[in-house]
């Protein structure tokens, strides 16, 4: 099982009935949806707010989603939506052209659009990459290593093991334990503001 | 506005010149058009052969490709209609449509935003596909016209707006699906006039150019909003898919299924179909009918080529509507079944 | 034993964990606040190493979402806002213009619908069409509904005309067949170049009609 076949488990747990499931898939993107959201909306509670409501659509639309798609994908495209909608419903006009936007979805891990985020916002974004990047330069090489290959590399615990030469209850744990350290580091930031 | 511009048609190459000197004005353009033509001496075959179907390709290109501006009218409904568009190639396309007569409305569209504006009543902001043209009566490109249904053919020369224009004929096999007849540019291809037909060869509705000008970017002023976007709705719908639990048991020959939605706050049972022979497209609604209403007999409705066929089945309200003849519609709306297990496809 | 379950979620994450042990956690998880917030936090991480953007949303935000669902589910069920309604406002609106059905208005001098083939299907006399001549400029409408497209300017003669060269009944443009309207036109224009247009453009159709003072007056560039 893969991630995005994670997504898809949550996903049918959430078409069976299960909130928690939707819980767990709000947590996991939350961030980047309200980033997303960002690029429409600048007012930080009203971003929140819109983001809150596009998942509040996604969950109402969540019997209609199929495994065919990428459940990020599928969601991203509701948030722009409901983005479009606010501003229209405030008397606002959209950005007219969307370019880039439907590019980042296509390639959602190069996505790096920085171009109407508020300047707090973006000092907070580059303070969170400082932070994680600079928390892995320090980690002991086999913990960096493990990491990189998981997270940049995307590449399974198979393969790293592979790489690595190591089992892959080794893998799991190198994996974990770096999570952890960038963990430690990351809390005090993403606190409650 | 003068238009000048057929002198500039002359120019060939004239769509190099166009991507090269945006910034100028119009009439900069023809300036240095006219010197570069008197320096360059471009070659005067671009107009090569085509055959039809070709030609039809190079039509919808150039409807996205190509800077223009101009004034037509159009004709539907049994009425007369003015209007002025500007268009403007690159990133999406971006396009205004002036109503010249009768109450004031235009459209604007930058790349798939569109806002439509009418006197009196609140700005509207509707999603459309990229590439979307604001002219009306543009029936795709050559390849999609499959050649079971339509026939492509020649049918002589005219002239539209002082240019000389190549006359196409769509033409339906059956009586399933309108017909066209396209006037195009000799060398922009682009369409200068066109006209939908029936079956016996009637108009059911025509545009044509009075005047266009072909090459040169429009002002930015001529691709903003004329009027006052206060108020503002809008639809946009999240395409959704689903095992479909309805299926068209007996398509009318040469359309195909080719795609459905359903509204992200809907009713979760609503279905909305597409189905298109390439050029036409029939939507089919499906959703569970008012049922503090009683059902209601088998109705045909018609606007224009615009046709609407709706029957209620059980609890259901089946509605079939697109730009087809009322045979089409209702054959659609007749066959409506539940698939007895909904299948994935 | 926090740290066993915390590898899991780590674990879980890449989709390397036992059948079992998934099923445990995803249960676990939601329920217990830290943990679901580790979960979270753990996708930070992730995004900022793949250099994707992100907000630091904290945890009160999924909190939020859930407390909407909760506070949500009822309105689903309102009662007298019928489905489709649903469907053609794309939200929650306002009653009162439900009413609202329109109809396509006849141009002045434009009054012999045109001969053709009568058809033998079997017309259904439609009820008394409602006019809608009142809506104006002031009219506002909820958030997120469409006003009408075809909405008469001016108070005009609302007897519907058949333009059509067949004898059928005149489309009649309620909201409801107004959303399927658009929404064909939205989807068709994948197939075709045209999109909205010839129904944005039947918007001026009532230029023969009574036209106030200040509109008639005015002028497109």
């Amino acid at each position: 099982m893969g991630e995005s076949d994670l997504d898809q488990a949550l996903v049918e747990r959430v078409q069976n009935g299960d909130r928690g499931a939707f819980d767990l898939l709000v947590r996991k993107y939350q961030h980047k949806l309200v980033s997303v959201i960002s690029r429409y909306i600048n007012d930080w509670s009203e971003c929140q707010d819109v983001a809150q409501e596009a998942f509040v659509r996604a969950y109402r639309a969540i019997g209609s989603f199929r495994g065919d798609a990428q459940f990020y994908t599928w969601i991203y495209r509701i948030a722009i939506n409901t983005a479009k909608n606010h501003l229209v419903s405030q008397g606002r006009r959209p950005p007219t052209d969307d370019v880039v936007v439907e590019d980042a979805v296509q390639f959602d891990g190069a996505s790096r659009l920085h171009d109407s985020a508020t300047p707090e916002r973006e000092l907070m974004r580059q303070e969170i990459e400082r932070t994680v990047f600079a928390t892995v330069e320090a980690l002991p090489e086999e913990l960096k290593v493990a990491i990189t290959l998981r997270e940049v590399d995307g590449l399974s615990y198979e393969e790293i093991a592979e790489t690595m030469n190591c089992p892959i209850g080794t893998v799991r744990s190198r994996i974990f334990r770096a999570r952890e350290a960038i963990d430690e580091q990351l809390r005090p930031l993403l606190s409650e503001k | 506005m003068t238009v000048r511009s057929r002198r500039f048609g002359l120019f060939e190459g004239r769509i190099g010149v166009r991507l090269d000197w945006t910034p100028f004005s119009l009439r900069s353009v023809q300036w240095v058009g006219l010197l570069l033509f008197v320096f360059v001496h471009a070659p005067t075959a671009l107009a090569q052969q085509k055959n039809p179907r070709q030609l039809l390709d190079a039509m919808s290109k150039a409807v996205v490709a190509l800077d223009y501006a101009g004034s037509f009218v159009y004709e539907h409904n049994g009425q007369l209609d003015a209007l002025r568009l500007f268009h403007s190639a690159g990133s999406g396309g971006r396009e205004r449509l002036v109503s010249m007569s009768g109450l004031r409305s235009e459209i604007v569209r930058a790349g798939d935003s569109m806002t439509c504006l009418q006197s009196g009543l609140p700005t509207q902001l509707l999603q459309v596909r990229r590439g979307t043209s604001l002219l009306p009566l543009l029936p795709g490109s050559g390849r999609a016209f499959p050649a079971d249904y339509y026939a492509v053919s020649e049918a002589g020369s005219d002239r539209v707006a002082g240019y000389p224009a190549r006359i196409l004929e769509v033409s339906a096999r059956d009586a399933f699906r309108y017909g066209y007849r396209l006037w195009l540019d000799e060398e922009s291809h682009l369409p200068l006039r066109s006209a939908q037909l029936d079956g016996e060869q009637r108009t059911l509705a025509q545009y044509m150019f009075v005047s266009l000008e072909i090459g040169g970017k429009p002002k930015e002023s001529d691709l903003t909003i004329g009027g006052e976007t206060g108020l503002a709705a809008h639809v946009a719908e999240t395409p959704l898919e689903d095992p479909l639990r309805w299926e068209v048991k007996d398509l009318p020959p040469g359309f195909v299924f080719s795609g459905a939605q359903r509204p992200t706050n809907g009713p979760s049972t609503a279905e909305h179909h597409l189905y298109t022979d390439g050029v036409a497209s029939v939507s089919l609604y499906v959703e569970p009918r008012d049922r503090s209403a009683s059902a209601i007999a088998d109705r045909a409705m018609a606007r224009g080529a615009m046709h609407v066929y709706s029957r209620d089945v059980d609890v259901w309200r089946i509605t079939a509507m697109g730009e087809v003849p009322a045979a089409t519609v209702e054959r659609i709306a007749q066959s409506t079944a539940s698939r007895s297990d909904p299948v994935q496809h | 034993m926090n740290e066993h379950i915390h590898e899991q979620i780590s674990a879980l994450m890449d989709g390397q964990l036992e059948r079992d042990e998934t099923r445990f956690l995803l249960k676990r998880l939601p329920a217990d606040h830290a943990l679901a917030a580790r979960w979270s936090r753990y996708h930070v991480a992730r995004q900022a190493l793949r250099r994707q953007d992100i907000t630091a949303t904290g945890v009160s935000f999924a909190e939020g979402v859930m407390a909407r669902l909760d506070a949500d589910q009822p309105a689903l069920h309102a009662p007298g806002v019928s489905r489709w309604m649903r469907w053609s406002a794309g939200g929650a609106i306002a009653a009162s213009v439900a009413v609202a059905a329109l109809v396509v208005t006849r141009p002045v001098g434009d009054v012999s619908p045109a001969a053709g083939g009568a058809s033998t299907r079997t017309m259904v006399q439609q009820g008394a069409p409602i006019p809608v001549a009142t809506v104006a400029a002031s009219t506002s409408y909820p958030a997120g509904f469409l006003p009408p497209l075809l909405a008469p300017n001016a108070p005009v003669d609302a007897s519907p005309v058949s333009f059509g060269t067949d004898s059928l009944e005149p489309l009649t443009v309620d909201p409801r067949m107004q959303s399927y309207l658009i929404r064909h036109y939205q989807a068709a224009g994948a197939a075709g170049q045209s999109g909205l247009v010839p129904y944005v453009l039947i918007g001026s159709q009532q230029r023969d009609a009574a036209v106030k003072p200040a509109e008639a007056t005015s002028r497109n560039r």
